[in-house]
């Protein structure tokens, strides 16, 4: 089978005389040559006439994306959970789902705590942009091989050599015309390259190449059944949880009846504590408990922030009952019933503090007067959904 | 190839006269409205002398850091331009008679926050802002540059007649020695002379923010006079658009540079919100100061940041002397925005009078003349620096 020739090399002993060789070839006209040098020789580019790369502009796209990704995804998330669109409440899907934190006491879009993470994220895309279309564009991908690879010529250029070579593709490549013209041009030990065969790749023509196959496929094997079977059950290191200290609810000998939680001392209050004195007694507190906390524009706001928190969680932000867990969890009834809207504010304090149903009691995670900005802000809502004539 | 060239062809010929005609000739304008800017107002004038002196020791002091720098780093490209930098590291001799000036005439009317304390805090600081101190400090430092340059050029310049590689070593040595003492020289100049104007305020960043202003200024100069002497002829015809690129390049990273020193001293003081720390940004964005700030921003980072970007333009002498021009520009605004808001701010708001603008136009004309001596004296290329030839031929 007679094969094609793909090009022509020759070469030189000196980086000058590549140089000489590389404006040579320019000035006669050929266009489709390449230079293989041991290391990248400086001016290179302008004596073989190549035109700049496309390649920054790529690094350029990547790096403004990777700058408006940040942007766009920090301003996203930090945003207000509930977009009002139209006048209407919009209920964002789950993947696009915003975290309003406040952090440090800034304002939820601050730009400056935002640029470095712009910064960082302009500069990997960009460098992983510039690689991927580097190896994705501009290196003759699918071509897994080159006809001059496994060359005299390209073992003598990757030591202590400079070599050009001259393709065939070129318009004005002409066999002997070409061997001339790298003779004159004081090029040696000319080579002729031929062009590769299509790869064949199978187990019917390579015995090794199937060996290595099966070998793979027994070892990837064996690695996945260990992991999953084996190594995922191995006991832990326990060195952290294992440590000699009294732990609650063991059975310690040297301590009374044996047990590591002690009971205070009778009639003993721990420090900031103050006992709830209708515990159990969600009457009494409804009729004795008066809400001390004034209905202001502030504590207003410090109580929907509040409800917002621990509230909507389940009785969804607006109290009707249908939050984001509708449908995994018991949904609370309506704060808007007619029967909610007649309970004292001493019932709604009561409720939080000790919980009703399966609502279990906030008293730990929130602070007395924080409980009654609560109630205000939910007497708000209340009104808010059944205005009184007088408000309009 | 060098060595053939006759030395005289290297040396700037009497047809550079040129030069000092338009450096006097803008010290002359210059000076002029300075006089009406003293007359018009005493205080403000002055804080437009330090500007002036912070620009000046920004281009004289950077381009003795170059100097150094090429021989720390052994660095080939920029040799041949490299009495360019000696020549104007010459600005530090003038510049120590201004220092001095300054602190003997107008001293009352820039530190007087220090000099007469009122408040506690700055009566703790006395231990370090008194003038006596401060005068120390200030001769010391100027003595220690002007001595390294004098070092550096004698070597250099004595090079010339047996081209000894000894004294490549030597001034390798120095500048191991020199770059220790620049970076803490560089940090106290820019506390004296800008820092201590607030004496309330403090940024254990601010030395790297000046430093990093100052190289701007550094390289920005260098290329003007790259391109100005190559132009006519001056300097090695073989001189091409790779030291273009290389000097392009460098005036692009150390702009970058600058932009993420300064908003890394933002963010940390912005983050922190601490009322000692945030009050010298306040003062900056209150008063219609914030048009300043805001313009600094977008005319120093951004606009040369994008002008700068593509490799092409880099490689082309005229944008590069624009953008040389343009940096140099945004220097001044960056030391205007820095020294200018401690004069009264509440009183003034953003001052600027058109007679201020002589102060620029002296602070060109000093580069230019001084430059044109000190130049006039020596061999514009290194003609038997062993790198020279390296650096003729550098090609990307």
């Amino acid at each position: 089978m007679s094969k094609r020739i793909h090009s022509v090399s020759a070469l030189f002993d000196t980086p000058d005389d590549i140089i000489h060789a590389a404006e040579k070839t320019k000035k006669a006209g050929y266009t489709r040559f390449d230079v293989n040098t041991p290391y990248p020789v400086h001016g290179m580019d302008d004596a073989m006439g190549l035109k700049p790369t496309m390649l920054p502009f790529c690094t350029l796209f990547f790096g403004l994306m990777g700058f408006f990704i940040a942007l766009g995804l920090q301003w996203w998330t930090s945003g207000d959970p509930m977009p009002v669109i139209g006048g209407l409440d919009f209920k964002l899907p789950y993947f696009l789902e915003r975290y309003p934190l406040v952090i440090g006491g800034k304002p939820l879009f601050s730009l400056p705590a935002f640029i470095p993470v712009m910064f960082e994220l302009t500069v990997l895309l960009s460098a992983l942009g510039t690689v991927g279309c580097l190896i994705a564009g501009f290196c003759n991908l699918p071509a897994n091989g080159h006809p001059i690879q496994d060359s005299n010529y390209i073992r003598a250029t990757a030591c202590d050599r400079y070599g050009v070579c001259i393709e065939s593709t070129d318009p004005r490549f002409d066999l002997e015309e070409v061997k001339a013209f790298l003779i004159k041009a004081g090029g040696k030990e000319i080579e002729i390259h031929m062009e590769n065969e299509p790869l064949k790749i199978g187990l019917s023509n390579n015995l090794g190449f199937g060996a290595i196959l099966a070998t793979v496929a027994i070892v990837v094997s064996a690695k996945t059944y260990f992991v999953y079977n084996i190594m995922l059950y191995l006991p832990p290191w326990t060195w952290m949880s294992e440590q000699p200290k009294v732990l609650p609810q063991r059975v310690v000998e040297f301590l009374p009846a044996s047990e590591a939680m002690m009971a205070p001392p009778k009639g003993t209050v721990a420090r900031g504590f103050m006992p709830y004195r209708y515990a159990g007694n969600p009457d009494e507190a409804a009729s004795n408990l008066l809400n001390p906390v004034p209905v202001t524009g502030e504590s207003l706001k410090q109580g929907k922030n509040l409800f917002d928190i621990h509230c909507s969680v389940c009785h969804g932000y607006q109290g009707k009952g249908d939050s984001r867990l509708n449908g995994q969890f018991p949904a609370p009834p309506s704060l808007h019933s007619e029967k909610n809207r007649n309970l004292e504010d001493g019932r709604f304090y009561h409720i939080i503090t000790e919980g009703q149903n399966v609502m279990p009691g906030y008293a730990k995670h929130i602070s007395e007067e924080d409980r009654w900005k609560i109630v205000n802000y939910i007497r708000a809502l209340q009104r808010a959904v059944n205005a009184k004539e007088s408000d309009l | 190839m060098s060595a053939k060239q006759n030395h005289a062809e290297y040396r700037l010929s009497t047809q550079a006269r040129s030069l000092n005609a338009i450096g006097g000739s803008l010290i002359a304008i210059g000076g002029i409205l300075a006089v009406f800017s003293f007359q018009s107002d005493v205080h403000r004038a002055w804080h437009w002398v330090v500007i002036t002196f912070m620009f000046l020791l920004s281009v004289g002091l950077g381009n003795l850091f170059l100097v150094a720098l090429e021989y720390l780093v052994n660095a080939a490209w920029s040799t041949p331009i490299r009495r360019i930098s000696e020549g104007l590291g010459a600005l530090l001799y003038p510049l120590a008679v201004v220092a001095i000036l300054i602190v003997v005439l107008g001293r009352e009317q820039i530190f007087h926050h220090w000099l007469h304390p009122h408040d506690n805090i700055v009566k703790g600081k006395v231990g370090y802002l008194n003038i006596g101190f401060f005068t120390v400090r200030v001769l010391l430092c100027f003595g220690l540059w002007c001595l390294f340059h004098k070092l550096f050029t004698a070597n250099s310049q004595a090079q010339d007649k047996d081209g000894d590689p000894k004294y490549t070593h030597r001034n390798v040595r120095l500048s191991t020695v020199f770059m220790l003492v620049f970076a803490i020289s560089i940090t106290v100049a820019a506390m004296d002379w800008i820092m201590s104007l607030d004496p309330h305020w403090f940024s254990t960043m601010f030395g790297v923010y000046y430093f990093a202003g100052t190289l701007i200024a550094a390289v920005s100069v260098l290329t003007l006079f790259t391109v100005y002497l190559k132009e006519n002829g001056y300097l090695h015809p073989a001189l091409q658009k790779d030291t273009y690129y290389s000097l392009g390049l460098m005036m692009f990273a150390f702009n970058t540079f600058w932009a993420y020193i300064a908003f890394s001293q933002f963010m940390l003081i912005w983050y922190a919100n601490l009322p000692e720390e945030t009050l010298w940004f306040i003062k900056r964005w209150d008063h219609g100061w914030m048009y300043v700030s805001l313009a600094l921003m977008v005319l120093h980072f951004f606009v040369p940041f994008f002008a700068l970007l593509s490799r092409t333009v880099k490689t082309v002498p005229g944008y590069l002397k624009f953008m040389a021009f343009y940096l140099l520009g945004v220097h001044f605004l960056d030391l205007y925005w820095l020294i200018m808001p401690n004069y009264h701010p509440e009183e003034h708001g953003s001052v600027f009078g058109l007679t201020d603008l002589g102060f620029v136009a002296v602070a060109a004309g000093i580069v230019i003349v001084v430059f044109h001596k000190a130049i006039s004296r020596f061999n514009l290329t290194p003609i038997k620096d062993p790198k020279l030839e390296r650096g003729i031929h550098f090609r990307m």
